[in-house]
């Protein structure tokens, strides 16, 4: 048996501010600080920084010191200052507040996460009396920001209850006097002048699912009464003319991409068809293996790897494209996202990726039948085990003060888990729900985690790329689309 | 390769740094942790479908554990600071229960609807007076 | 199946959480000596070696959380 020798470490107490970090290519370090802060050294810098050998002289030292890493150079106000800004979505409250309206649906989608029912089925509707009171419970947030999002199934089947729901909500903002953003996502088949009239004038934001040229999305997107590609093309084109001639653009119609294994073959085409339809953002998210995904996976599911591969060339396409027309703002949404966290002092509050996850304190989903659920996965297992209770018999305070609440946010906190030593820790997050469906735990045994490797994958990624001068420029550009919280 | 089994010095390493640095292997490898004496007894065993040689494994693990030791360091010698800052942090962000109340009573504190900003003393001559006044009706 | 693990490294707690978690595999059942929690069950022996392999994996991401 070998005794493996462990050489003594150097290290300086006195100089070496906290720090995480990394061995990457090259022989260099990439190092993080808690805000999310980075800089990468070569090796002897690396050294030289934990022997407190960096002299005030390197042009390093004023990067390392404003990152509060030379432990007896720490600007405190400035330090505490950052951390409040990063960490102000904690004292917010529910911001996004998701109503699925109905779970009927006329596509048959074959990675339907909603596990979504039959055109003619009945009992899947929400109705109005149900939908009043989600709504007060919604207006209880006290979230400066409220954002309703209809959901379903195919919400546009409810139509009644949609429309129902932007006139009271809106009438209760005359009082409540909240950012109110309203926002439809819909496959668009019901889609009419006299719907989009209304969601235009009442300033509805309008997504989308465009899986890529025509082929992958209908061989995604099934719909029976006729050419979803066409048809979502044909309302997404009208849309984005109304909205630009009649709101000047601001709250654009947009589609995200669901990546299934036949889409793995096409990232360049995908972003192609993005581009020729004047899109300016794509959205790429993982398959998550719940709902239909879940039965379907060894069909149309993928490992972390494929995934990766796909998603590299993907983002390699956009900034190969962002290089040649320097003025498109186009961009890849997620990247964009993870960018705002390293390249900017706020925090985008996107729900997957901060500490702790959005389920029950950044979102509440409210389903067709009248159940609070933590988030939009909770409601996706084929269980109530992430259901918060009843609309009809449960208040805003029953809800956010939930046992299953409290277990979410200790099983997203990365500050608990092992996540706590990766270099990555600023930018990340953890889906206790996403755990739950895939390993039975809501706590993750991380190296083995799908989503753990994905995420890893893109930020070695990126900070591979930021190291080129000019693409750091483009991710900069990126990363100023994202609006701070207030 | 398919078991390999080595020591660490328990004087100089510690039971946190091969914790994580086991928990980083668990992917590829099945562990086993004992202790003798004087060392820690590693056990690590190949997943199936997975292939690596003896010396990249104890190389890679050796560069993971000095890796985990020193970020131990780091972390408990900036522990305070770190709590300070972050605790500094959220507690300045903390919504204060004056300015919420404020908030939702508007401007209209200043006209007193309740009269809490009138001295006692007043209060109570005021309703001295006005008993008076009754009694001698 | 019988696993011997030290006190001095794997907690009992932590142990005991597997053995709770794991149930719906097999009936584990603990027993204390000086240094060590024998940790025992009846397993298949087709399945044991994998069972115990994924056993000792799974305590040490319970200590790690």
């Amino acid at each position: 048996m070998n005794n493996i020798k462990i050489p003594k470490i150097e290290f300086n107490s006195e100089k070496t501010g906290f720090c995480r970090f990394k061995k990457i290519k090259d022989n260099k370090y990439l190092l993080t600080n808690d805000v999310g802060e980075y800089v990468i050294l070569p090796h002897v810098k690396f050294k030289k920084f934990l022997k407190g050998e960096i002299k005030e002289t390197d042009s390093l030292y004023p990067i390392l010191q404003e990152q509060g890493l030379i432990r007896d150079r720490m600007n405190f106000p400035a330090l505490i200052s950052e951390n409040q800004q990063k960490n102000l979505f904690l004292w917010q409250g529910p911001s996004l507040h998701i109503i699925v309206v109905t779970l009927r649906c006329d596509h048959k989608c074959i990675y339907c996460q909603a596990s979504s029912q039959g055109f003619n089925n009945k009992g899947y509707d929400l109705d109005v009396e149900t939908a009043k009171k989600i709504v007060d419970v919604i207006f209880k947030s006290p979230s400066k920001s409220i954002a309703i999002e209809f959901q379903g199934g195919e919400p546009l089947i409810n139509w009644p209850v949609v429309k129902f729901i932007i006139e009271y909500a809106q009438e209760k903002n005359k009082t409540e006097k909240k950012n109110l953003e309203l926002r439809l996502v819909s496959n668009l088949s019901l889609m009419d002048n006299g719907k989009l009239n209304f969601l235009v004038k009442n300033s509805v934001t309008l997504c989308t699912s465009l899986d890529g040229p025509e082929k992958i999305h209908n061989m995604n997107r099934i719909w029976l009464e006729g050419n979803s590609y066409q048809n979502a093309i044909k309302w997404l084109t009208k849309a984005r003319k109304i909205y630009k001639s009649k709101l000047e653009n601001k709250f654009r119609p947009g589609a995200i991409v669901t990546v299934s294994r036949f889409s793995l073959k096409y990232p360049k085409e995908i972003v192609n068809e993005y581009i020729k339809q004047g899109i300016e953002a794509i959205f790429v998210r993982p398959l998550t293996p719940l709902g239909v995904a879940k039965e379907q996976w060894q069909r149309i599911g993928y490992s972390a790897e494929e995934y990766l591969k796909f998603y590299k060339t993907l983002l390699d396409y956009v900034i190969s494209y962002n290089l040649k027309n320097p003025k498109t703002r186009f961009h890849e949404n997620f990247a964009k996202i993870i960018l705002a966290k390293i390249l900017t002092e706020y925090d985008p509050n996107y729900l997957e990726l901060r500490s702790p996850c959005g389920a029950g304190i950044g979102q509440l989903l409210y389903n067709y039948d009248g159940k609070v659920y933590t988030c939009d996965e909770g409601r996706m297992l084929d269980e109530d085990t992430f259901c918060l209770g009843d609309i009809n018999k449960i208040s805003y305070n029953n809800i956010i003060s939930h046992p299953t609440v409290k277990s979410l946010c200790l099983a997203s906190c990365l500050e608990g888990l092992a996540c706590d030593q990766c270099v990555y820790k600023p930018y990340c997050g953890v889906c206790p729900i996403y755990n739950y469906a895939t390993a039975g735990n809501i706590f993750s045994q991380l190296p083995t985690n799908e989503r753990c490797k994905i995420n890893k994958g893109i930020l070695n990624f990126i900070f591979e790329k930021i190291q080129n001068k000019k693409i750091k420029e483009i991710f900069i550009k990126w990363s100023k689309f994202t609006l701070p919280i207030k | 390769m398919k078991k390999i089994t080595f020591l660490l010095n328990s004087k100089i390493t510690s039971l946190e740094a091969i914790y994580s640095t086991c928990y980083s292997f668990i992917d590829k490898f099945y562990i086993y942790l004992d202790k003798n004496k004087d060392n820690f007894v590693v056990a690590l065993q190949l997943k199936e479908g997975e292939k690596a040689s003896q010396t990249a494994v104890e190389g890679e693990f050796r560069n993971e554990l000095l890796n985990n030791l020193l970020r131990e360091k780091i972390a408990k010698n900036n522990a305070k600071l770190r709590e300070y800052i972050l605790g500094q942090a959220l507690y300045s962000s903390t919504p204060s229960e004056i300015e919420e109340f404020l908030s939702k009573t508007g401007e209209n504190y200043v006209e007193d609807p309740l009269g809490i900003a009138i001295p006692w003393e007043e209060k109570t001559k005021s309703k001295s007076k006005t008993k008076k006044k009754a009694k001698s009706k | 199946m019988t696993l011997k693990l030290n006190k001095e490294i794997y907690p009992v707690k932590a142990v005991q959480k597997a053995v709770s978690f794991y149930k719906q595999v097999a009936n584990f059942k603990l027993k204390n000596s000086q240094n060590y929690i024998l940790v025992s069950a009846a397993i298949d022996k087709n399945n044991e070696e994998l069972v115990k392999n994924e056993f000792l994996n799974f305590v040490l991401g319970v200590i790690r959380q």
